[in-house]
């Protein structure tokens, strides 16, 4: 409710808003971008989310059911999954994907609430290799191609192992 | 669920995730702009994977990140700048104005790279940060409230104090907006900012009389 209100006044162009939602959320967005890039990459994303945050607060809609904190996480993800897809293109999309993302992250970071911790479950159920691959693409902006060649799979195994744990992990978060 | 319902949901899924290759995520783009029913699937997605990021411990980012969108989002009004002294006579209002000017000055394309940060945290809730940048034979303080809470009919000011010194007045501070001060330079390792609660247009004779809620050495960046 509390993050709701200030989006609402930042949409309306209110600085001390901008301020009280940049204190109460920098933290959780700087660990999103920093989960994705680098430390001064991330910092120039955060710096970047919040302009857009200002710019764009208005677009943020209650009635759509996503709670702020998801809604600026996405931002922040889709922000810094953009700076990292711009930064391989300059590097060569072909050259070795890091997959060093497939191993499965520290539990420790995920148990701050219950949705977490419900979706962390889920997702140990799963094969840990589609497990770690979902994770992997979400934090790595991974396709399936390099997901199969970081893996040394082929491309229709790790589809298949994918979409199970897809169909799977829905089932369980809904159960 | 039927075959295709779930194949359905899967490509949302794998769309939400990124998975598909830069042809195939523009072509499933389409899809969602022209089916709500396959655009709520996806944002469903959404949702159900972003507790992922959600989930993340906190880390608190170095403060010239909130400097610079302080910086960023000032009104714009760059020809005040060659009068910055004039304006800040007139007080918050004015030297909110200056701060565009700086934010002109210092960043017409790049962040702010300031070369010293300050965190005053205040007792009566919120953070001032300083951000110091030597221009000549003056420093150029940038100060950003983030959740600044001051009493009401009061004015938060802001002292440089140097050891061995007097505190000296650099200026009013904002509640919201970011305010630039001047001060000497001087050795930014020696130099310890403060802030005191002062009545309604700041401390009369220059001298300190409220309590001083807040106080913060520079780091170096």
């Amino acid at each position: 409710m509390v993050l709701a209100a200030c989006l609402n006044r930042v949409a309306a162009g209110d600085r001390t808003a901008l301020a009280e939602l940049y204190r109460l959320t920098s933290g959780k967005l700087f660990a999103v971008c920093l989960r994705i890039l680098g430390r001064a990459e991330a910092e120039d994303v955060l710096q970047d989310v919040y302009l857009t945050v200002w710019k764009k607060a208005g677009l943020f809609d209650p009635a759509r059911g996503v709670s702020p904190i998801t809604w600026l996480a996405a931002v922040a993800r889709n922000r810094a999954l953009d700076r990292l897809r711009a930064g391989r293109r300059f590097a060569g999309m072909d050259e070795a994907l890091d997959i060093a993302d497939l191993a499965p992250l520290a539990d420790a970071a995920l148990e701050t609430d219950e949705m977490s911790r419900r979706l962390e479950n889920c997702l140990a159920g799963l094969d840990a290799r589609a497990a770690g691959a979902i994770k992997a693409a979400f934090f790595g902006g991974q396709t399936y191609e390099s997901l199969a060649k970081g893996a040394d799979m082929p491309l229709g195994s790790m589809k298949s192992l994918i979409r199970r744990g897809l169909i799977r992990l829905k089932a369980c978060l809904e159960s | 669920m039927s075959g295709s319902d779930e194949d359905f949901d899967v490509l949302a899924a794998e769309y939400a995730l990124g998975l598909l290759d830069e042809q195939g995520a523009a072509r499933v783009a389409e899809l969602r702009a022209a089916d709500k029913k396959f655009d709520a699937a996806v944002r469903a997605w959404e949702g159900r994977l972003m507790p992922l990021a959600v989930g993340l411990e906190e880390v608190a980012p170095p403060a010239h990140v909130w400097a610079g969108i302080a910086a960023a989002v000032a009104p714009a009004r760059p020809r005040l700048w060659d009068s910055l002294k004039f304006w800040r006579g007139f007080g918050l209002g004015a030297a909110a104005v200056a701060v565009a000017a700086v934010a002109m000055v210092v960043m017409p394309r790049a962040p702010v790279a300031p070369a010293a940060v300050a965190a005053l945290e205040l007792s009566s809730g919120g953070e001032y940060v300083a951000t110091a940048e030597r221009a000549g034979s003056e420093m150029v303080l940038v100060v950003s409230p983030a959740g600044v809470s001051v009493p009401a009919q009061k004015s938060p000011e802001l002292w440089l104090i140097l050891p061995g010194q007097a505190p000296l007045a650099l200026g009013l501070l904002a509640r919201a907006a970011p305010v630039v001060v001047k001060m000497p330079a001087a050795d930014i390792a020696d130099v310890t900012l403060a802030v005191s609660i002062e009545p309604l247009g700041g401390a009369p004779d220059g001298k300190a009389t409220g309590p001083v809620v807040g106080s913060g050495k520079f780091s170096l960046l």
